[in-house]
């Protein structure tokens, strides 16, 4: 087997290892399956164009998540305040589907309320577990920075109507 | 009363429940990920190509200045010492490793002999937008010889020193450097370095393209597959490779033919034509 022929198949393995959860992240701070599909792309091409060096670092899945993240954060500046709600299409689904469906819609509204580097500490901080010194070293803030904006963050999604179950506790 | 513990938990528990049944287009990652990956590798080379060479044509020119020689003379001695030609490298948008896969098929169907016909050329990588550049695999058949097989073409931009390479701003390697892979250009094209790696028996012959490049074409038979592989560096440091088989699959795991579609006289004839080059 050819090194070429190597690496491309530990890439296969990672992109396989790794896909579900780059996408799962990257749909929460873009807050659609669309656009968190092209980060995802976006990043993993990056990555593959870095891979021989990429696999020999300490780790190649903080590697890439954090591409995932510079990537959203840096088309911010690009996109700048021009971000509009976009209707996902909805698949015909059983009553169960439908339902998670609805929920999805429902927080992905509630987060595309957050100013993007919010939404981001908020996925960093509640979706990858991070504390608040990683997060702000990721992000380039201070680590109050990260708590106000967490702070801020969380009293928003808290006071959105569809997402009573934050106000109240409950775990429908 | 929510605390903001409890709060924490409970945006971590909604994350959770909402998005743990969604799954990803994995095969449509990986793909779509090598061609944009192998294009943005592409590029960031040829940039660094564009830097080197120029950085070596001012410097050159500096010398040639300063001793007095005439301007006129370096791009003649830059060609004489094999490095690539400036004024090409600096346009890397129109550099020949380039072309795209649907106007390779187009140049390359004319050249091939009565009846032989390109079968399903990938043109662009599953869900990919954009069309490769300088990458073609596709099926090949001929009536004459009953061969099915496969064909590969691939254009490779001028290779790179070790850790020459900076990335493009946006990802968190941006100080850190891409490594050249695999076999250096120079062995690819070496037979007795090339056999040297081969355990089945393979034979190559040295060639001599029609400017003068260092070229081989190489044979090999195992498992009943049967390859045919031409290789030429160019004097601009590019590399042609061009290859057939009689097995359409992917990988060549498994003959899909007794006999090739393409004799090696004519996959040289490929590799060496001009039409790449327009």
């Amino acid at each position: 087997m050819s090194q070429r022929q190597k690496l491309d198949d530990e890439f296969a393995a990672f992109v396989a290892a790794q896909s579900h959860s780059l996408l799962r992240k990257a749909w929460l701070l873009t807050t659609s399956r669309h656009r968190a599909e092209d980060l995802v792309q976006s990043a993993l091409a990056k990555t593959y164009a870095a891979w021989s060096r990429v696999r020999r670092a300490d780790d190649p899945v903080a590697y890439t998540h954090a591409i995932v993240t510079k990537t959203f954060l840096s088309e911010r500046r690009r996109r700048s305040s021009s971000e509009l709600p976009v209707a996902e299409p909805i698949d015909t689904a059983t009553a169960d589907e439908a339902a998670d469906v609805t929920d999805r819609l429902l927080l992905m509204a509630a987060l595309r309320q957050l100013d993007r580097l919010d939404r981001a500490v908020v996925v960093l901080r509640y979706w990858d577990d991070r504390s608040v010194a990683d997060t702000a070293r990721q992000l380039d803030l201070t680590e109050a920075a990260v708590k106000n904006r967490s702070l801020r963050a969380l009293r928003t999604l808290q006071s959105d109507p569809h997402l009573s179950d934050l106000a109240t506790g409950s775990n429908p | 009363m929510t605390t903001p513990h409890d709060l924490e938990d409970q945006v971590r528990n909604r994350f959770e429940r909402t998005m743990s049944d969604t799954t990803a287009p994995v095969d449509a990652f990986r793909t779509g990920a090598v061609a944009r990956g192998r294009r943005l590798r592409r590029r960031r080379r040829t940039l660094i190509t564009v830097s080197a060479i120029t950085a070596i044509a001012v410097t050159g020119l500096g010398i040639q200045q300063a001793s007095g020689g005439s301007t006129a003379r370096e791009s003649t001695d830059y060609a004489g010492n094999g490095l690539p030609d400036v004024k090409q490298a600096a346009t890397p948008s129109v550099s020949w490793w380039d072309l795209p896969a649907s106007e390779m098929v187009a140049r390359l169907e004319p050249l091939l002999s009565t009846g032989v016909r390109i079968v399903d050329p990938l043109i662009r990588e599953p869900g990919a937008t954009e069309e490769n550049f300088g990458f073609l695999i596709s099926g090949i058949t001929s009536p004459t010889s009953g061969g099915t097989g496969g064909f590969n073409m691939i254009f490779y931009s001028p290779e790179q020193p070790d850790e020459a390479v900076r990335d493009d701003g946006n990802d968190p390697g941006d100080s850190m450097t891409i490594m050249a892979e695999g076999p250096r250009y120079e062995q690819q094209v070496d037979c007795t370095w090339l056999l040297s790696q081969n355990k089945t028996g393979a034979t190559c012959d040295q060639l001599t393209g029609p400017g003068g490049e260092r070229a081989i074409l190489m044979e090999d038979a195992y498992d009943g597959i049967e390859l045919i592989e031409f290789r030429m560096l160019r004097t601009d440091g590019s590399m042609m490779y061009v290859s057939t088989s009689n097995s359409s699959q992917d990988k060549w795991n498994e003959p899909t033919s007794y006999a090739l579609a393409l004799t090696p006289a004519q996959v040289r004839a490929i590799g060496e034509s001009d039409v790449w080059y327009d």
